[in-house]
């Protein structure tokens, strides 16, 4: 009997390291229903109905409730990829882009009406440079962002302010700038993000990120960032504002404009820089003591003192 | 006088019972040291969790039936498998043991796994071309719920077969019970979570005896 002693204790101690979790049953009994749908944009409220991008496509349904419509089905290589309620001398269009290549590479944009609900295309037009094209973000306050490749280099477009289109023609928008960041061999270097004010439906301006994988001579993996001042204000077609400062170290969170010139950031490892040129972040404010992720919502609140 | 439903259902039950063990209890088909070996393939049914006392996770103490429901289970049937041996101690009675494997999903497509390891009695009280084994069993079990939570408890069952010899050896069957699966939690915080879990299986079975 003692030579079972040994094993049935060390057995038991197993056991107890192994599988101690508590409070599995009250789990269960609080279990709920997995949510079938994704929401991925909510696109903008016309008349009486909301419209709204799932992961299967677009959708439509009468504020408060009701029976859904989907207006465009997500298909194998052909899937809602960016959408925003954009308006064309007074009318209201769903524009949306897709992931189908052919759409991709001729820089495609779809035009739902909310009046007589077809959908017409036009496209973007492009330097007789590139030699690739890809429409990297359509976001929801109607900015389309493109990536170019030509022989020597990748240039990311930023278009703004549609005006007008011709179906099976081209779109016309109001501003467009360029940036050409990395020669075409240049693997590392890619866009992390374009960073808007949160909820800001008319940009006035925004930070382009673009993030390099580099690999640190103590051996880590590491990532640096390069971020640029888009100004929605600006006539200059061409990028220059280079964001300098030790912000470079760091990966925005989100971005926020408390004034015209003065733009907020804070970084996911919880600083906050504040830039008053408009062009350079030149310190840490402060350290917040917390951690965010890379899409967090950052507004400006003015209060009776302080801002 | 007061129940005459109930007494005829009960008269019935032993009828039943005691029909086949008449009709095919002539001869014992089993002896001291004879041996027999079952899989068994089938669904379980949950039908309730109990919690001890109130506690700060849960609305209510009582959760019974499948599916969705404020007060259901939250659990949808699910399948089990299970190997047994038992060996027989005398003409009618055998003690062996049983490991099986169960899951259940819930209404949030988590997985709920049991796997039961447990020591059971059983009494033959028919034997021969069909057997009627009647079986109670006591054991722990190895509880995992999703990912990263588990808890090896207590286990306890019922099980009732009705087993068809197709030849001398080997024999196919049905068999239905209850489980009583406990959640005693380690530690004296979570005490309050302590709870009964109730299954009910419905297997088919492969037996194969010497």
């Amino acid at each position: 009997m003692k030579k079972h002693i040994l094993p049935l204790l060390l057995l038991g101690i197993v056991f107890l390291f192994v599988a101690c979790d508590g409070a599995i049953l009250s789990d269960v009994v609080n279990s709920t229903e997995s949510v079938s749908k994704k929401y991925q944009n909510i696109i903008g409220i016309n008349g009486s109905k909301v419209y709204y991008q799932l992961s299967t496509g677009i959708y439509s349904n009468v504020s408060g409730g009701g029976s859904e419509t989907q207006i465009v089905a997500n298909s194998e290589d052909h899937l809602v990829n960016g959408s925003a309620l954009v308006t064309i001398d007074g009318a209201k269009y769903i524009m949306y882009s897709t992931s189908a290549s052919s759409e991709q590479q001729n820089g495609t944009l779809h035009f739902y009406s909310l009046d007589d609900f077809k959908t017409e295309t036009a496209t973007i037009e492009q330097p007789e440079t590139v030699t690739k094209r890809e429409l990297t973000h359509l976001y929801s306050n109607g900015v389309v962002l493109v990536k170019d490749l030509d022989n020597s280099a990748i240039t990311y477009r930023i278009y703004y302010g549609l005006s007008g289109y011709t179906n099976n023609g081209t779109a016309t928008f109001n501003k467009e700038y360029e940036i050409t960041i990395s020669s075409s061999t240049d693997t590392n270097t890619d866009l992390n993000r374009l960073y808007f004010q949160t909820a800001e439906q008319v940009p006035t301006k925004a930070i382009l990120s673009l993030a390099t994988y580099s690999t640190a001579t103590s051996g880590d993996d590491d990532y640096s960032w390069k971020q640029y001042l888009v100004d929605f204000s600006s006539t200059e077609k061409t990028i220059s504002n280079d964001i300098t400062g030790d912000l470079s170290g760091y990966e925005i969170a989100g971005v926020t404009i408390a004034d015209t010139s003065n733009i907020y950031a804070i970084t996911t490892g919880g600083k906050l820089y504040k830039s008053s040129s408009g062009s350079t972040f030149v310190s840490c404010e402060q350290s917040l003591g917390y951690s965010y992720t890379s899409d967090a919502f950052i507004y400006p609140v003015t209060g009776s003192s302080k801002n | 006088m007061r129940y005459p439903v109930k007494k005829k259902l009960l008269i019935v039950v032993l009828v039943c019972l005691l029909v086949p063990s008449t009709l095919f209890s002539a001869a014992k088909e089993y002896k001291t040291g004879s041996m027999l070996f079952t899989f068994k393939g089938g669904t379980t049914l949950p039908t309730f969790i109990y919690f001890f006392q109130e506690n700060e996770l849960t609305d209510y103490r009582f959760y019974y039936g499948m599916g969705s429901g404020d007060r259901s289970t939250k659990l949808y049937p699910g399948g089990n498998f299970s190997l047994s041996f038992e060996g027989f101690t005398t003409d009618s009675l055998s003690l062996g043991g049983e490991l099986g494997y169960n899951f259940n999903y819930t209404i949030g497509d988590t997985l709920f796994s049991i796997v039961p390891l447990f020591f059971k009695v059983t009494y033959y009280p028919v034997q021969g071309k069909f057997d009627l084994p009647i079986s109670l069993g006591a054991g722990i079990s190895y509880m995992k719920f999703g990912e990263d939570q588990s808890l090896i408890t207590l286990y306890a069952n019922i099980d009732i077969g009705f087993v068809f010899y197709v030849t001398e050896n080997w024999g196919i069957g049905i068999h239905s019970g209850f489980w009583l699966v406990p959640e005693l939690n380690y530690t004296k915080t979570d005490r309050q979570y302590n709870s009964l879990l109730g299954m009910a299986p419905v297997v088919l079975s492969v037996s194969y005896r010497n």
